[in-house]
């Protein structure tokens, strides 16, 4: 399955999920809500050694993850350029980067077990006004069996578009996916009913 | 809540995901269009409010547990403070909202009746959501924002036209799944 977590083991993967999650509120209410440019560039800096005390690579890793961010950046850039306002679009750039930045640090160091164990924990109120928690757990576990299994599918039709046509398959794909996927569910039914009970 | 209902919605929530990593089409523009807001559509149309909305939540849930199952192959924490939260929180919103209008528009033909659904609530009520977190998250007025988000809206209408012949052709092929019409 694919994941965002960081291959390398960190100190920060010892910790448990709560703390990261106390850290990453406080981080929230401490840097990103303010507007002075100086506070913002602490939380940045605050961002940045928390990565680099891990190493060079890691530190890479964390901006290539900043990506998509770009053209929003280069977005406030070219306007805060234009109305002449640099200092308050310097704050949303350093806002945005480390808000992002600190929130990816807690997916990279964070295996998608313990985020799960962590989301279900947070659930159990539930509980006390009739929702079943051990549903949502299922659905869960269907849902991270079945996305490599339909990707594989998609990829097996895209491979037999491609061996009868000279056309992209592009959108025509999502039929026969979304088929395949009515057709598992009907039988994914019938099996879970069966082992369930009900 | 049945295991029907259970099953459907995890594996409609997989089909999102396996959308949203399907290579982007180009528009003559050059924006790239993704499949996967066309996901978000088909499970309102398909699955109707409840199911369908529970479906794209649940999807959801997963990105932010770090699985990169949005287009461009993103996920994580990080979503949900960057520029597209909006659109990200507004996904769910959207399925149910097409859900909505597909169960109660009082239309016979199907692919009309999620052609409709999917404009309102795929394109309309998520671009609401999408634009009120992009002018939060980058501090712009929410016209600006409209401004930044436009040249999206073409495609998206491309995607309610595709939504509506799907669903209708979905339905003519196993009509007991589209549970939008039960």
């Amino acid at each position: 399955m694919l994941s965002l977590v960081s291959s390398k083991t960190t100190r920060y993967h010892s910790l448990s999920t709560g703390l990261k999650f106390a850290a990453l509120f406080v981080f929230s209410i401490c840097f990103v809500m303010s507007s002075s440019l100086t506070i913002q560039s602490i939380g940045l800096l605050v961002v940045i050694v928390a990565y680099a005390v891990e190493g060079t690579a890691f530190l890479w890793d964390g901006v290539k993850r900043l990506r998509p961010l770009l053209i929003f950046i280069a977005l406030i850039c070219v306007w805060h350029t234009i109305t002449l306002d640099i200092e308050q679009g310097l704050i949303l750039c350093l806002r945005i980067t480390s808000a992002v930045a600190f929130a990816n640090l807690v997916t990279m160091t964070t295996p998608l077990q313990e985020m799960k164990d962590a989301f279900l924990w947070l659930l159990q109120p539930l509980k006390w006004v009739g929702i079943n928690t051990a549903s949502i757990a299922l659905a869960l576990a269907i849902m991270i069996r079945f996305v490599p299994v339909f990707l594989e599918q998609t990829n097996n039709l895209r491979t037999a578009h491609g061996a009868r046509s000279t056309k992209k398959a592009s959108w025509r794909i999502v039929f026969p996916v979304a088929i395949a996927v009515l057709d598992n569910a009907e039988h994914v039914t019938d099996a879970i009913r069966a082992r369930r009970g009900y | 809540m049945n295991t029907k209902d259970i099953v459907y919605i995890s594996l409609f929530a997989a089909l999102v995901a396996v959308l949203g990593l399907i290579p982007a089409i180009m528009l003559p523009t050059g924006i790239p269009i993704t499949a996967q807001s066309l996901g978000v559509m088909l499970a309102g149309t398909i699955l109707g409010a409840k199911r369908g909305g529970l479906a794209v939540l649940l999807f959801i849930v997963l990105v932010a547990l770090g699985l990169p199952l949005l287009s461009g192959g993103r996920g994580g924490l990080g979503v949900f403070v960057s520029p597209t939260a909006g659109f990200v929180v507004g996904f769910p919103i959207a399925a149910f909202a097409t859900g909505y209008l597909m169960e109660r528009l009082p239309i016979e033909k199907i692919g009309i009746a999620a052609g409709i659904a999917a404009v309102i609530g795929g394109i309309f009520v998520l671009y609401i959501c999408g634009i009120v977190g992009f002018s939060i998250v980058m501090g712009k007025s929410i016209w600006v924002s409209t401004l930044a988000m436009s040249p999206y809206i073409p495609g998206d209408f491309l995607k309610a036209l595709v939504a509506g012949s799907l669903t209708q052709a979905i339905f003519a092929a196993r009509p007991q799944s589209v549970l939008s019409k039960q």
